[in-house]
């Protein structure tokens, strides 16, 4: 954001020269005011934000290994199971399509029409944390003549 | 801090399994096996530090389940395994026999692969870790193949062991050498130059095999690719030592004077110390490892082999020798050079000087 | 062989174009999406939790300097409500290693960054109040609705309502077995398609009342029954009288599904999750939509 430098001069501009001290601190030999520049400038510094290292005992490495293993294993196994339910659905698509096909061409061709305008509903609620004061819609009417409908 | 232990399934069974599955100190066993630490951190020595030490806040809570879920899917393995033990015993072929061991050993490594005992054992106890067992196998293997490989590829390679002795080399065992010059226990690295002291004496030898192996014949051959043929204006190989028909397996790798003094047929020739001569600068001594088919031709004998103009690749051919490791190092002529003469009862070496343009 | 199949392909779709009187039926999974998000396992749940963990023992310190101006009264609202670690003294041992202090935060912990309290309501978390309900008063506490309504409570499996984060499936009782509602294609309302065979027969069977969203025109699966209505598993089978059932999926937005008394074929019907299906309808049946059905 700002380098070190232009933050000592716009500091020691806005420095006027102080009355007295109330108490002496010479840690390093500065005068009051640099001194005062040195801690403002030490709130920016990172290595008093970060915290300690992080540093386990071996035991508790391995532990925290076997963890992140056990959980890449469970996401693992979730990630399977839902391409192979995905394989599953393709495939069963497609021996619909063919079965389709070959019993009755007119309704496979109504089937694979283009569906033109085909929106994903703006109705359709995305889940969220908690539900709403009304959970569903139910006094529903379908729309009169004329107007669209899917 | 009284605290349940985690779940004891096949990884708390020792009827099927090796002990040496198992972490050997009960305390540190008991820390792994807790979801926390109840007696603090064992492996942390200064009580000082023990006390100061916190775990982090919720491995506790997680750590029973994630070792639940590792060990039940370690469990399914086992049956797997079981299964194609079975399949063993019915099937006579050889290579299908071979290759459904591969598959076994290859499902007893995923089936401990996780446990975190033998995972203890492999990172932190690497120096006391039984070789039987394919996990252990499996994770020294992975260690020597990250960096130690490497730098012996890299040594060989450099220093042109790699081809002025054998043409090359796919390796397949860790080689570690040490002279018994003093008690310390110090492997050589490859390459490194040593004073004519640390190798008057013979090396001994430790063969890291990662596959199983069990009672398997090794050729040891150590030659100096550097001696001067003055006549002929080159250099010729010289056979410094030649083992053969060493008996190793996983858990007795290593060839020692102890094994040596105990089948003395085993050594072909004796040990000739590196005594190079002044002024020739730096010699390199190839270690090269072999595994036997069987046991090696006994028209090979001490007398039927020539020490000078080795001519090692011819060696390796007649004898169907299959190089597997290898390790250099390199020596030069210093002030002991001549005491070491004297102790072989060699012949006073030469001096050699800048010939005349 | 390529050739072979090819031919008796073909030949097939000959015969069928000429005798379209093979028995097909359209079958819809109206489906009711989560309205909530899914519960997480245990696993997971502690698994996030020791990750949050470490994070903020990981977390560099808060800085309140960035964010409260010096001497303002949120400044100092917020000094009052932090609990602030004992600091490292000359002469006083601590057993568990000197306190290291930078900020007001010791840097050996997590950092626990305390909010001062606006509300007064959060005091009676507990407590439910006739203003809760008052939805004129602005002043009213916040407070989330519960996952689990009434209908789950009462294990009303008609409603709507329950399983908040599961996907719910419309299963109707049609002659006498559990099902997803199907209906049959005639050769007068041929023309208009599975789908819509589908979409209007839910209408005729449940009411008008409802807007449902067709996924798609193409069947997700198909099921063939025998003439004794079994369930057949092998696929070459090219019978007249195999009836072949076009599953179309589709999904509910609003409005309900009303049994129509007038309707004699369907005498019941229930929302239900993946499980529970599994427990109601036939073995046969639900081998063949498992992998239809979400898990959540």
């Amino acid at each position: 954001m700002f380098t070190v430098r232009s933050t000592v001069k716009t500091i020691t501009a806005h420095v006027k020269p102080t009355q007295q001290l109330r108490y002496k601190r010479d840690k390093a030999g500065l005068n009051p005011q640099l001194e005062r520049i040195v801690n403002q400038l030490s709130v920016m510094s990172a290595a008093r934000k970060q915290p300690r290292l992080l540093k386990l005992c071996d035991e508790d490495y391995i532990k925290h290994r076997t963890v992140m293993k056990a959980w890449s294993l469970y996401r693992k196994n979730k990630i399977e199971h839902n391409e192979s339910l995905l394989e599953k659905q393709y495939q069963s698509m497609n021996e619909a399509a063919a079965e389709l096909q070959s019993i009755n061409p007119k309704l496979y061709e109504i089937a694979n029409e283009h569906q033109f305008g085909k929106r994903f509903p703006l109705e359709i609620r995305t889940p969220t944390d908690f539900p709403p004061r009304q959970i569903w819609f139910y006094d529903y009417f379908p729309k009169v003549d004329g107007s669209k409908q899917q | 801090m009284a605290s349940t232990p985690v779940s004891r399934g096949i990884w708390s069974n020792f009827a099927n399994r090796s002990k040496s599955l198992s972490v050997k100190n009960p305390s540190l066993q008991n820390a792994i096996l807790s979801p926390n630490l109840p007696k603090g951190p064992s492996t942390l020595k200064a009580s000082v530090n023990k006390l100061k030490y916190n775990s982090p806040i919720g491995l506790d809570k997680i750590y029973p389940l994630a070792y639940d879920l590792l060990e039940k899917r370690s469990e399914s393995i086992y049956n797997e395994v079981s299964k194609i033990e079975e399949k063993i015993k019915s099937v006579k072929d050889q290579s299908e026999l071979s290759k459904l061991n591969k598959e076994k050993e290859n499902l007893l490594i995923k089936s401990e692969q996780e446990n975190p005992e033998v995972v203890f054992n492999s990172i932190f106890q690497t120096k006391s870790l039984d070789r039987s067992q394919p996990v252990y196998r499996h994770y020294l293997k992975e260690q020597w193949k990250s960096y130690k490989r490497m730098l012996t590829m890299q040594r060989l390679e450099t220093l042109a062991i790699i081809p002025d002795t054998l043409p090359t080399l796919e390796p397949e065992v860790d080689v570690n050498l040490k002279f018994p010059h003093n008690n310390v226990n110090t492997w050589i690295e490859p390459g490194k130059i040593l004073s004519s002291n640390v190798t008057s004496k013979p090396p001994a030898f430790e063969i890291i095999e990662f596959k199983e192996s069990k009672d398997d014949l090794y050729t040891i051959l150590i030659v100096n690719p550097d001696t001067p043929d003055v006549q002929n204006n080159t250099f010729s190989t010289t056979l410094h030592w030649a083992l053969k028909d060493i008996k190793l397996s996983n858990n007795d790798s290593m060839v020692d004077i102890k094994k040596l003094d105990e089948n003395k047929d085993s050594i072909l020739i004796d040990y000739l110390p590196p005594v190079p001569e002044k002024n020739l600068g730096n010699q390199r001594f190839a270690v090269w490892v072999f595994r036997q088919d069987g046991k090696l031709n006994d028209s090979i004998t001490k007398d039927s082999i020539k020490r000078t103009k080795f001519n090692i690749r011819e060696f390796v051919a007649a004898n169907k020798l299959a190089p597997i490791g290898a390790h250099v190092w390199r020596s030069v002529y210093d002030l002991n050079t001549d005491n070491v003469r004297k102790l072989y009862g060699l012949p006073a070496g030469r001096i050699f000087s800048r010939g005349k343009l | 062989m390529m050739q072979i199949r090819q031919l008796t392909r073909s030949f097939a779709t000959a015969t069928t174009t000429t005798t379209s009187n093979i028995p097909i039926k359209s079958s819809l999974i109206l489906s009711r999406t989560p309205i909530v998000t899914q519960d997480i396992s245990e696993f997971e749940k502690l698994f996030y939790n020791y990750q949050e963990e470490l994070e903020r023992r990981l977390m560099w310190t808060f800085p309140k300097w960035f964010y409260f101006k010096k001497g303002t009264v949120a400044e100092r609202e917020f000094s009052e409500a932090q609990n602030y670690p004992i600091p490292n003294a000359r002469g006083v041992w601590f057993p568990q290693g000197n306190p290291d202090l930078k900020h007001g935060r010791d840097r050996r912990f997590k950092q626990e960054v305390i909010l001062p309290k606006k509300h007064i309501e959060s005091d009676n978390n507990n407590k439910e109040e006739d203003s809760d309900n008052d939805f004129d008063n602005v002043g009213r506490p916040i407070r989330a609705n519960s996952r689990i309504t009434k209908f789950d409570k009462e294990n009303d499996q008609t409603s709507l309502e329950r399983k908040l984060p599961r996907t719910l499936y419309l299963l109707v009782n049609q002659n006498g077995n559990w099902k997803f509602p199907s209906f049959n294609v005639l050769s007068e309302n041929e023309n208009s398609g599975l789908h819509k065979i589908a979409e209007d027969g839910l209408r005729i069977i449940g009411g008008d009342k409802i807007n449902t969203w067709s996924v798609s025109n193409s069947p997700a699966a198909v099921i063939k029954y025998d003439s004794n209505n079994k369930i057949i598993h092998n696929t070459d089978n090219n019978d007249q009288l195999i009836t072949r059932e076009f599953l179309i999926k589709s999904h509910i937005i609003a409005g309900k599904f009303d049994l129509q008394k007038s309707n004699n074929s369907v005498s019941d019907f229930k929302w239900l999750v993946k499980e529970e299906i599994k427990d109601l309808v036939d073995i046969s049946y639900y081998s063949k939509i498992d992998h239809l059905l979400s898990d959540i």
